[in-house]
């Protein structure tokens, strides 16, 4: 059984549909990552979990527990803000002992659940600070050792490593890892950037528009999404839109309005049903004769070139189809220079076909 | 360009003086010995002073006004929390018109606050009592400590009140560890300017007193419909320096803490 | 508030219950008992019968009777006239003022704006006080004048010029403190860019600062109409019993004509005349900031 349940929830704002019908299941330990743009409903989400969000339809249930009309205070999780929301009157240990202090527990109990807090998150010496006095990685050590102090049953996120700098941010992200590993605390964890949802996250769930669109492990979101909104906004990828002119097996073949023809592989599927081939850009190769031995070949010209460091991007342009292509920069690499002719080439087992679901509802 | 910076410093001095003009002159001649008014300086002395220590009245009245100020601001202050609160926290339907009518209480003349008040009574066949003055002093100075609280709470971030529950505070609980502390400037600043405002006040209690609940301003008011002397000048001299030192003190505090 | 994106939530748009109207209802109550109903008490004794003006009923006699006789239409016109006047005068002498503070440095402008509190903190009586000392032709300040000759005796005190100049003491402080926090919103940006475009000071002030201090003009005019209308201290010490104003007239009716309902309509009088230009001015404030 699942240790937090969501079922059909549905809220709404003002006449906007903030969540629609929307269910998901977290096991116990387990770090789910809720990912999606902004706007998804993502934080909506988290704050009716945490129960500062009330729900208009749906249950939520914890442990078997149905804390729907369970006000925050009674719910028993811990929660990390996104700007940390350390009370700025009080030290770092006041912080870390507020939520024991407000389930009355005694004074040396108190001290010792902190220091054991603080010691977790490898913060130690700073007891007697004010928040303020902090730098941005320590306040949200502190924030997270509050949060985890009262040993609550779940540990909510809400973009904490948003505030940071991306080298403080690489660190966090482990540090979060390690504690919630530490106390095998079921998570969830609210981001947009699907890099931290990649590396940190048990299973993620990817959410577009109120609704959840694919829940699985990071690798499967990555490798074999599910629809088309997934597959866009995880990793980088080429859309190919195109109509099914034939379907052997797992192999789709489309053609897309450029022309091109294209072999991918998916779900067997009529001819005529509008699809989408989804190409990771990591995926397509450039060379600049034409390989023999690959399915997909076109003839293409470079149009830009974007040197990164650790990879270099070319934008192509084939038939009309503008192509995004990543190159790692290796030593013996080959560069392409803008305007080129060269042949882009990649396998139909790196081209999953999916249904567009916007032209075959509209049709 | 050096003139045009030297004359625009002169100019505000000069504004300034206008401003504190009347303030110091009042203190000077509260120190004049000389008996009649107003007249050249003669002597500096403190006997006028020592006069007020002396003047039963005087100080009777000033502890009247003391408790009617104190009632009156921590009622306005007390209901100006609960209402800023409401209206800062949640997005009420109404909330302009709410905060438009509490406030509303400014643009009307104090005189006629007071006046509406005696015939309200006078109709209810009710008497005069210390309590409907402090109602009228309570409605006066509302309206300031609402406005201040309502910027202090501006500031505040709610989020904080959401992170205290999540630690399993109830509400009640939150607002007085997390919110109160955090406010507290705005509270006693609130407090303080509704108290000095009130103490000061005439035209409030202009016909809302008897001779047992006659306040400060009031006493000076019919000393004053006889004869102006160095004595009332002492009293005035009194409440100058009372208010000047409460303010800077106040301000002050406030300084360090917002420093420190 | 309406555009901000879904996941920035708007403030507690979920836990709004009755508890939050709870909070307003002391302070609603407070009021509406404490100065709705006694203003009402007030509206229905201004169109009651009295010992002066008999009739059935209620009616606006009282209010036909005060605006007929000549007197009292002067108290009207006296109001209006000085109002009008002190506003004028204290924003001529404000705005500058103002100008001026804002220039100078953290410490030394934030003492000086506390220093402008304290006429207001100290209370107009005590500051009145101070007036009447100053203004008096034996005082400190004309009495060496006119011993000496060089002036002859003003007799300021109970005219129309003392309960002017003592309500533009009054209020400049208000003027100057809104003026002032209008003039600070003016980011600084836009006084900057203005320089790299070649703005001298004078285009700069009207060309910029004057318009974008605008509302802040109108604001302080407003606060200082009705400080001015509303004022009785002044009008009362300054300008005597032949100088009355609508509140000290109102206070005549109470404390020396005994007539209740005459000082209701009185009071009514003022009300009305200070919502209906407050209004006007508000009304010209919405217009200029569009």
């Amino acid at each position: 059984m699942p240790y937090l349940e969501l079922a059909s929830v549905t809220k709404n704002y003002r006449s906007i549909m903030a969540l629609t019908d929307l269910s998901l299941n977290v096991d116990a330990g387990e770090l789910m990552c809720l990912l999606g743009p902004s706007g998804c409903g993502k934080t909506t989400t988290l704050r009716i979990i945490a129960g500062f969000a009330t729900v208009d339809r749906g249950h939520v249930r914890l442990g078997g527990d149905d804390i729907t009309r369970v006000p925050p205070q009674k719910r028993d999780i811990g929660v990390v803000f996104q700007n940390y929301a350390l009370f700025p009157h009080l030290t770092v240990n006041q912080n870390v002992g507020f939520g024991l202090a407000m389930r009355n527990q005694k004074r040396g109990e108190i001290a010792a659940a902190v220091r054991e807090a603080l010691r977790l998150v490898r913060l130690d010496d700073v007891g007697d600070r004010l928040p303020r006095q902090l730098s941005g990685g320590q306040q949200q050590r502190v924030a997270l050792a509050r949060a985890i102090a009262i040993r609550p049953r779940l540990l909510l996120l809400d973009e904490p490593l948003s505030n940071l700098d991306a080298k403080l941010r690489d660190e966090m992200r482990d540090e979060i890892r390690r504690v919630q590993r530490a106390v095998s605390i079921t998570t969830v964890f609210v981001t947009h950037d699907q890099i931290e949802a990649l590396a940190l996250a048990d299973r993620m769930a990817v959410m577009d528009r109120g609704r959840v669109v694919q829940v699985d492990t990071p690798i499967n979101v990555y490798e074999r999404p599910k629809h088309p909104f997934v597959a866009s906004f995880i990793g980088q990828a080429n859309l190919l839109r195109g109509t099914v002119t034939a379907a052997q097996g797992e192999h789709v073949r489309f053609e897309t309005a450029s022309p091109l023809a294209i072999v991918g592989v998916g779900r067997a599927m009529a001819n005529g049903r509008a699809v989408i081939g989804v190409v990771k850009s990591e995926r397509i190769r450039l060379s600049r004769g034409a390989p023999l031995d690959v399915a997909n070949v076109f003839p293409a010209r470079i149009e830009s070139r974007t040197y990164l460091g650790a990879s270099i991007h070319y934008r192509c342009a084939a038939s009309g189809e503008k192509l995004l292509a990543t190159e790692p920069n290796r030593p013996d690499a080959v560069l392409f220079e803008p305007g080129a002719p060269i042949f882009v080439s990649f396998l139909p087992a790196d081209c999953l076909v999916l249904a567009d679901e916007r032209t075959n509802d509209a049709g | 360009m050096i003139a045009l910076h030297f004359f625009s410093r002169l100019y505000l001095g000069l504004v300034y003086l206008f401003v504190i003009g009347p303030m110091l002159i009042i203190i000077i001649d509260s120190l004049n010995s000389a008996t009649s008014f107003p007249s050249p300086f003669e002597t500096v002395t403190l006997r006028w002073y020592v006069a007020v220590l002396r003047h039963d009245e005087f100080l009777t009245a000033m502890r009247v006004s003391a408790i009617v100020a104190a009632l009156a601001a921590t009622i306005a202050t007390v209901l100006g929390f609960l209402a800023a609160y409401a209206l800062v926290r949640y997005p009420l339907r109404g909330e302009n018109a709410i905060a438009t009518f509490l406030l509303a209480p400014i643009l009307v003349p104090q005189i006629v606050i007071g006046l509406a008040m005696l015939q309200l009574l006078a109709l209810l066949g009710v008497q005069l009592t210390l309590a409907g003055l402090v109602a009228v002093h309570t409605i006066y100075v509302m309206p300031f400590t609402l406005r201040l609280v309502m910027t202090g709470l501006a500031r505040f971030d709610f989020g904080l009140e959401e992170a205290a529950l999540s630690l399993g505070a109830g509400r009640l609980r939150a607002v007085r560890y997390v919110t109160l502390p955090l406010v507290r400037t705005a509270l006693i600043a609130g407090f303080v300017f509704a108290f000095i405002l009130s103490f000061v006040n005439l035209p409030l209690s202009l016909f809302l007193t008897n001779p047992s609940t006659a306040t400060l301003p009031i006493v000076m008011f019919a000393y004053m419909e006889s004869r102006i002397d160095p004595l009332v000048a002492a009293v005035a001299s009194m409440v100058v320096v009372a208010a000047v030192a409460i303010t800077v003190t106040v301000e002050r505090a406030f300084r360090l803490r917002l420093l420190g | 508030m309406a555009t901000l994106p879904l996941e920035v939530v708007p403030r507690a748009a979920d836990t709004v219950r009755w508890s939050a109207y709870a909070g307003l209802a002391p302070a609603v109550a407070f009021v509406l008992l404490l100065l709705a109903l006694p203003l009402a008490a007030t509206a229905y004794l201004s169109l009651s019968p009295n010992v002066l003006i008999q009739f059935e009923g209620l009616g606006l006699d009282n209010f036909r009777y005060l605006l007929s006789k000549a007197y009292y239409v002067d108290v009207l016109v006296r109001t209006l006239r000085t109002s009008f006047l002190v506003t004028l005068l204290a924003l001529l002498l404000g705005y500058p003022a103002a100008y001026v503070l804002k220039g100078l440095s953290e410490r030394v402008g934030s003492t000086m704006i506390v220093g402008l509190t304290f006429p207001i903190l100290t209370g107009p009586l005590v500051v009145v006080l101070g007036w009447m000392i100053l203004l008096s032709d034996g005082g400190p300040l004309l009495g060496p004048l006119v011993r000496r000759g060089l002036l002859a005796p003003l007799r300021l005190l109970g005219t129309e010029t003392a309960i002017v100049i003592g309500l533009v003491h009054f209020t400049l402080p208000f003027v100057i403190l809104t003026v002032l926090s209008s003039l600070k919103q003016i980011p600084n940006d836009l006084i900057e860019a203005a320089h790299s475009l070649g703005a001298g000071p004078v285009r700069m002030f009207f060309r910029i600062v004057w318009p974008l201090s605008l509302p802040g003009v109108i604001s302080a005019s407003i606060i200082a109409f009705s400080l001015a209308a509303s004022a009785y201290v002044s009008p009362h010490y300054l300008g005597g019993a032949t100088q009355l104003t609508l509140t000290t007239l109102v206070a005549q009716f109470i404390l020396a004509t005994f007539n209740s309902e005459l000082a209701a309509a009185a009071a009514v009088v003022l009300l009305v005349m200070m919502v209906v230009i407050i209004f006007a001015f508000t009304k010209l404030m919405s217009r200029l900031v569009r």
